[in-house]
């Protein structure tokens, strides 16, 4: 499959989402969806044969908002191995809530929960929020993945 | 009882009498360096790997390096283990459960500390989530390295068993 | 007696046998296992936060320091994302090192995983072997990079060294003597009739939850997926190479391990057509070589270790993102990088394949025997720090 045949069927999928698709060569396309979409935008992908995650990141811009992606690929579909797509959302900083893609993606289990973990994001819907992953039960405070929080830095940056 | 030569070994508690006893005869000079010298070759860590030098920790308990012929056996339950390794980073939820072995470990008790986040933190000396073992446990030996080679492993076991047959780690206390 | 109340919960770690730095809490009826969680995190050194506040060249080193078994497959998927976003490609030579190297490293990975395994289930002649025969391969590799474990090898645009006199000889005696080798292991391990009955038919994963459940490496294609990152997405040398794609059918833990002694066996093959196809020419990409002062090249050339240009002390990486994703011996290694220009990434995400494989622990154990847990266990060669970064 070539690149430019599936981002167009990616676009034609995804239109009446409001979805913004890009792309980089040679395998890379970025679908972006508000966050109600999500689950609609994943269920699509999955149905093309996007049928696992490969990494959950939520990205901190402070104080303006926060990103999520979900860089997806396949495993039954040799073909489309190949390509990864990022579907992404946008989250506004005061209130970093969107529906958990379990239902859609089971591979994701650990990786909200991670990124819950140290970033703060709430992914409504997923069985573990507001359980600890890797940091321990009795840490409070700024989530560490966040920029606010700070480590000691040395040399001239310090 | 009471007795005119109270506070003279012979009298008193029985019990607490033969403590003092044993105790005085085994840091005599024959027996203590025979206590030593039994203490020195039976080591045995037990299995808690706290971090990634357990690749090398494993590495130095296999044939090439073969630590075993220093004594020098890995076993299973910290109740029959006497030497505690530190094998890398110390995270905040790794050192309480490494408090509770070596708590749960019997006297005399060792603890090394393996590798550059052994001793300062390492290359993770600004992480948020790691502890100095020495903050928190009596170390005895540290290796420096990251990790360390399998060879400086044995030369902290045999830097241990040197300080153990000096007399400087052991003390019998009634 | 009501179901619920025969439950027993039992905590495994994070001090046990089997070495690892992890809690297991198992839900326990009888001998059968109802539910079983792993509590992970005990190793967790924040490895992403740190990536933030350090160069890019230091966090060579760093995502090294999580995996330490294997090493090579986070330092190169770290590099091959910067270079995807820096837009340099190293010469060919550099990439036939790349892949010599990993190929090292992922047999005696491979070595350590299966040794580790032959502990868990009680065999400790298999982890003598197998650890004992991690060392020459270990030993190719400090001769090529310096290093035991942590190589730190490759860099943006290149590698840091080239091949040293007589590599070749010393390579083909330790694949001669890994082939001479490997019968002895089906005789005293795999076909021990303990290890079949321990790992045959026990922690079966299906191939349609492989898939579900995103699972990688050895133990996705023990599930009959043939999924490999060096055939889907080729990188380095490997697409000049030949080799197969290791796949079984069984699913289970005798599966899992049986992948990965024939990629063993696939991996001799590779190195082997590495060192006589390597092509000669520099190991360091033109734009970075002609950085290095005049002097310090003619030196270069004549040892083979790089020196560092000096743009490398502050390597500015151009706004953007990039995803790079490796083949590692235990799985695929995922990088994601977000740059903004800096000198620091702005986010690095960084997926290893026992993060991504933790979820099986879950899934296998439902309804196993207590004592299957560390046969499943090991047969998914687990590496805790990895998993926690």
């Amino acid at each position: 499959m070539k690149f430019e045949e599936l981002k167009n069927q990616i676009e034609e999928r995804m239109k009446d989402l409001g979805a913004e698709i890009s792309g980089k060569e040679p395998n890379v396309v970025d679908v972006k969806v508000p966050r109600e979409k999500m689950v609609e935008a994943a269920r699509r992908l999955k149905e093309m044969g996007f049928d696992h995650v490969k990494a959950v990141t939520a990205i901190d811009y402070p104080n303006e908002r926060f990103e999520v992606v979900y860089v997806s690929s396949s495993y039954s579909n040799l073909d489309l191995a190949y390509f990864i797509v990022n579907l992404r959302t946008d989250l506004p900083y005061d209130d970093p809530r969107m529906p958990t893609l379990l239902e859609v993606w089971p591979s994701v289990l650990y990786q909200e929960h991670e990124e819950h973990d140290l970033m703060g994001i709430v992914f409504e819907g997923h069985p573990r929020m507001g359980e600890r992953l890797l940091l321990p039960e009795t840490y409070e405070g700024t989530p560490p993945l966040r920029k606010e929080f700070k480590v000691k830095t040395e040399g001239i940056n310090a | 009882m009471v007795c005119a030569l109270e506070g003279s070994m012979w009298v008193g508690n029985l019990e607490k009498a033969a403590r003092k006893a044993a105790a005085w005869l085994v840091n005599k000079t024959p027996i203590r360096s025979l206590r030593d010298w039994g203490i020195a070759f039976s080591l045995w860590p037990v299995h808690f790997t706290t971090a990634c030098c357990g690749a090398e920790f494993g590495a130095s308990a296999a044939p090439k390096f073969d630590t075993e012929r220093f004594g020098f056996l890995p076993f299973i339950a910290s109740r029959q283990c006497n030497v505690l390794f530190i094998e890398g980073t110390l995270s905040k939820k790794m050192a309480e459960a490494a408090i509770w072995v070596y708590e749960q470990m019997p006297d005399p008790k060792f603890v090394v500390a393996m590798g550059a986040c052994g001793i300062d933190g390492g290359i993770f000396w600004n992480s948020y989530n790691i502890v100095r073992p020495k903050d928190i446990l009596p170390v005895h030996v540290y290796i420096p390295g990251c990790p360390p080679r399998p060879e400086a492993v044995a030369q902290a076991i045999i830097m241990l068993q040197r300080k153990i047959r000096k007399g400087e780690l052991v003390t019998y206390e009634v | 007696m009501s179901l619920e109340e025969r439950e027993l919960e039992v905590l495994i770690g994070p001090q046990h046998p089997a070495s690892g730095h992890m809690r297991l809490v198992a839900k326990i009826d009888g001998d059968i296992v109802v539910e079983l969680r792993p509590n992970i995190g005990y190793v967790h050194r924040s490895v992403e936060k740190l990536a933030e506040v350090k160069k890019y060249l230091q966090i060579i080193p760093l995502v090294e320091r999580p995996s330490l078994a294997d090493t090579t497959a986070n330092n190169l998927a770290y590099v091959m994302a910067v270079e995807k976003l820096l837009g340099i490609e190293p010469p060919p030579r550099a990439q036939y090192l790349r892949t010599l190297l990993a190929e090292i490293n992922r047999i005696h990975s491979h070595f350590y995983g299966m040794g580790i395994h032959g502990v868990m289930i009680g065999s400790s002649t298999a982890y003598m072997w197998c650890f004992g025969d991690r060392e020459p391969l270990i030993e190719l590799a400090q001769e090529l990079t310096g290093a035991r474990l942590t190589y730190s090898y490759i860099v943006p645009g290149g590698v840091r060294r080239d091949l040293p006199q007589g590599f070749e000889d010393k390579v083909e005696k330790v694949m001669r003597y890994l082939e001479n080798r490997m019968p002895d292991y089906f005789d005293l391990y795999f076909n021990n009739p303990v290890t079949r009955a321990r790992l045959e038919g026990v922690g079966v994963l299906t191939k349609e939850d492989a898939i579900k459940l995103g699972v990688t490496g050895p133990n996705l294609r023990a599930s009959g997926v043939p999924y490999d990152v060096r055939r889907a997405e080729p990188y380095a040398a490997y697409p000049e190479l030949d080799f197969d794609v290791i796949t079984e059918e069984a699913g289970d833990a005798f599966a899992r391990v049986m992948v990965r002694v024939r990629e063993i066996q696939e991996s001799i093959k590779i190195i082997r057509q590495v060192l006589k196809k390597i092509p000669d020419g520099p190991i360091l990409n033109e734009k970075y070589m002609k950085m290095i002062p005049p002097n310090l090249r003619k030196q270069v050339e004549e040892t083979g270790h790089i020196k560092f240009p000096g743009v490398f002390a502050n390597l500015r990486v151009p706004a953007g993102e990039a995803v790079a994703r490796v083949e590692g011996g235990r799985g695929e290694v995922v990088f994601h990088i977000v740059s903004d220009g800096k000198m620091s990434p702005y986010r690095m995400r960084m997926v290893t394949p026992s993060f991504r494989n933790v979820i099986l622990f879950e899934h296998l154990t439902r309804g196993a025997r207590v004592a299957d847990i560390p046969a499943i266990y090991g047969s998914l060669d687990y590496f805790p720090p990895e998993a926690d970064r």
